[in-house]
């Protein structure tokens, strides 16, 4: 391990854990202050409450669930709503008035709300802890991890800065205390992930108690935020490994370059002699920016239980880039003179 | 021990040439002195030495190698500023040294930087311009290197850590180890240094022992009753370096036999002739400045 980098890392984590400590105790706070609110809320059916035909009938199930049901005939809508406290509420909204509708399920987070079509109308079933996914949480990871990947980036240019007498006259070749370097951080960027998934567990049981699903699928996510943000950081490295300074010029419009250059690929489509320039030079160039890959949705699209062999195309890619980038990067810090 | 052989150095920028055609060679054991006015190309030899930066052409040869990474296990090295890591405490350091380098003595770094009155907690940013070069010379010379590669390693000291720190050179040519430093301060290196080579615009301008040189080199001042006299080829004599002449006074710079070019300026009909002794300082002087080291020769025999 390379010492100066691993202390950079440690750095870089203890700001990071810091930070999400103080959300965290940011979300502690809004749980209490929202405390009548999770535990026994009717907010989303106060009107049906409130309506004078309304007959609202109140249980306590042998588990200890409340249950609350509401029968509005002259609505033809019956509500079941078993509240679980902790584990959150599983609601039944059966409404004959609503024209059929197709089925559906969509997710809001823990909040899953599958619509289904029946004889007369449509029954709308809400559960507010359902299965959260770990690819939900990868999100979280791959944003703290990013973050990171963008603050260690650049550290053989760090090197190059007044540090190459110390960095380079040691007993190991360049290439060696390049590629150790790299993987230091590699690993302080894993942690990071990892940190960032912690994290949005922990916030997640502030609120509810999680019921975590792991699929293929959340795999495939995970895959793609760890090989993101690594290939994020190996990009940045290979861009600044030749600098002895102004390479934090390059890390800081490396965000905004990154993503203008996949947003011109992706949204401007070959109309004319501009927009078709436009299209030949950075199509192209899109394949070689990371974020480009960083598409967590879409290996989770399959129902997240089955993945198409489609999916693996952005992992590899990403796999691709950080080896060919972290190459790039040694293959110039070797030459580099102080 | 090693010795370390230059053959032929030169290191260009462009057009400039930093070393020009350097042939040194440094023996083992030995502490060498390596002078030069600013931009004479000290710190880049250094740097090509170490392969820091690669040369033009020419080689550099530890004990008829060519240096190897393996080789930075016995190589010390002080560059000529500070290259800490401004973020880092000393402690922290000692530690990155104690990890690279298997032969680190932690134990001697942390008295070296007691005796420099180093503060080892204190981050890098927060030390002075000498602490920093305390510190740098503390890893150093706690490192048990067979060869110190030293660019100015009393830059920014005082006085009493300046002392130290020769000491601590002398020290370290006494266990066998060689040192190869650089410095403005002539004196130290007359100090410590038994060899010297004086750069000058790239190009080594003087090499040889210190005893050597001063034994041999000695400016003969003629004083002739009037101003026309005629030096007859005397400037072209082979142990002739340099001559100055003003009015009555001519002052001739003789790399040997001194008694024979007083004679000559006798015979060329100078009344009074004397041989005055040279000080490294002027040495150095007359090798990049003679000029300037005429008119200091000058001044110190009036006094």
């Amino acid at each position: 391990m390379n010492y100066v980098e691993w202390l950079r890392v440690r750095r870089a984590l203890k700001i990071t854990l810091i930070c999400l400590g103080a959300l965290l105790a940011i979300g502690g706070v809004a749980r209490v202050a929202t405390w009548s609110f999770w535990s026994n809320s009717m907010l989303h059916i106060s009107s049906l409450l409130n309506d004078k035909d309304s007959h609202v009938t109140h249980l306590v199930l042998p588990n200890g669930s409340k249950e609350t049901i509401v029968d509005n005939p002259r609505e033809r809508v019956h509500v079941t709503i078993v509240d679980n406290g902790y584990a959150g509420k599983h609601i039944e909204i059966m409404d004959r008035s609503a024209k059929p509708a197709s089925g559906g399920i969509d997710y809001a987070g823990a909040t899953q709300v599958r619509v289904m079509p029946v004889r007369g109308g449509k029954l709308t079933v809400v559960d507010t802890n359902a299965p959260t996914f770990v690819g939900d949480y990868a999100v979280f990871g791959a944003i703290v991890a990013m973050i990171l990947a963008t603050c260690l980036g650049a550290p053989l240019a760090r090197e190059n800065d007044g540090h190459l007498e110390i960095a380079a006259t040691k007993p190991r070749s360049r290439e060696f205390l390049a590629l150790q370097a790299l993987l230091t951080d590699a690993g302080g960027i894993v942690l990071a992930f990892v940190i960032g998934v912690a994290f949005a567990f922990v916030l997640h049981a502030i609120f509810q108690e999680p019921a975590v699903s792991f699929t293929p699928g959340d795999g495939l996510a995970v895959a793609i935020a760890v090989l993101g943000s690594l290939a994020w950081y190996a990009m940045l490295a290979a861009a600044t490994a030749s600098l002895h300074r102004g390479y934090g010029t390059i890390v800081g419009f490396a965000w905004p370059g990154a993503l203008i250059v996949v947003a011109v690929a992706l949204l401007v489509t070959p109309v004319n002699a501009l927009t078709t320039a436009l299209h030949y030079v950075f199509v192209p160039l899109s394949y070689l920016d990371p974020l480009r890959y960083l598409n967590l949705e879409a290996s989770t699209n399959t129902g997240r239980m089955i993945v198409s062999p489609h999916a693996y195309f952005e992992p590899t890619m990403l796999a691709v880039l950080t080896l060919v980038y972290s190459a790039l990067a040694i293959l110039q810090w070797r030459r580099v003179e102080a | 021990m090693s010795t370390i052989q230059i053959s032929h150095l030169t290191k260009r920028y462009g057009r400039f040439a930093a070393v020009d055609d350097l042939s040194l060679e440094i023996p083992a054991g030995s502490v060498f002195g390596l002078l030069g006015p600013n931009g004479a190309g000290k710190t880049t030899t250094f740097k090509c030495m170490l392969d820091l930066a690669r040369p033009t052409s020419g080689t550099v040869l530890y004990d008829g190698k060519p240096l190897a990474p393996e080789a930075f296990e016995k190589i010390a090295y002080v560059p000529e500023r500070s290259v800490l890591y401004e973020w880092m405490t000393v402690a922290e350091h000692l530690e990155m040294e104690r990890r690279a380098f298997r032969a680190f003595d932690t134990k001697r770094a942390f008295e070296l930087l007691a005796g420099f009155d180093v503060d080892p907690r204190k981050t890098a940013r927060k030390l002075s311009k000498g602490m920093r070069t305390a510190v740098m010379a503390a890893i150093a010379f706690a490192r048990n290197a067979d060869i110190l590669i030293l660019d100015e390693p009393t830059s920014g000291l005082d006085p009493v850590n300046q002392r130290t720190v020769l000491s601590l050179i002398i020290n370290e040519a006494a266990k066998g180890h060689s040192v190869i430093f650089s410095s403005h301060q002539v004196g130290q290196v007359e100090r410590a240094a038994e060899r010297i080579a004086v750069m000058d615009r790239g190009r080594m301008v003087l090499s040889g022992e210190i005893d050597e040189l001063k034994a041999d080199r000695k400016i003969v001042e003629g004083i002739f009753p009037s101003e026309s006299y005629a030096l007859d080829g005397l400037a072209s004599d082979p142990r002739v370096a340099h001559v100055e002449c003003t009015e009555r006074i001519c002052r001739v710079l003789v790399l040997s036999g001194a008694d024979e070019i007083g004679n000559a300026l006798a015979q060329r009909g100078a009344a009074g002739v004397r041989i005055v002794d040279l000080n490294l300082e002027d040495i150095f002087l007359y090798a990049v400045s003679p000029k300037t080291a005429d008119a200091d020769v000058v001044a110190g025999a009036r006094q």
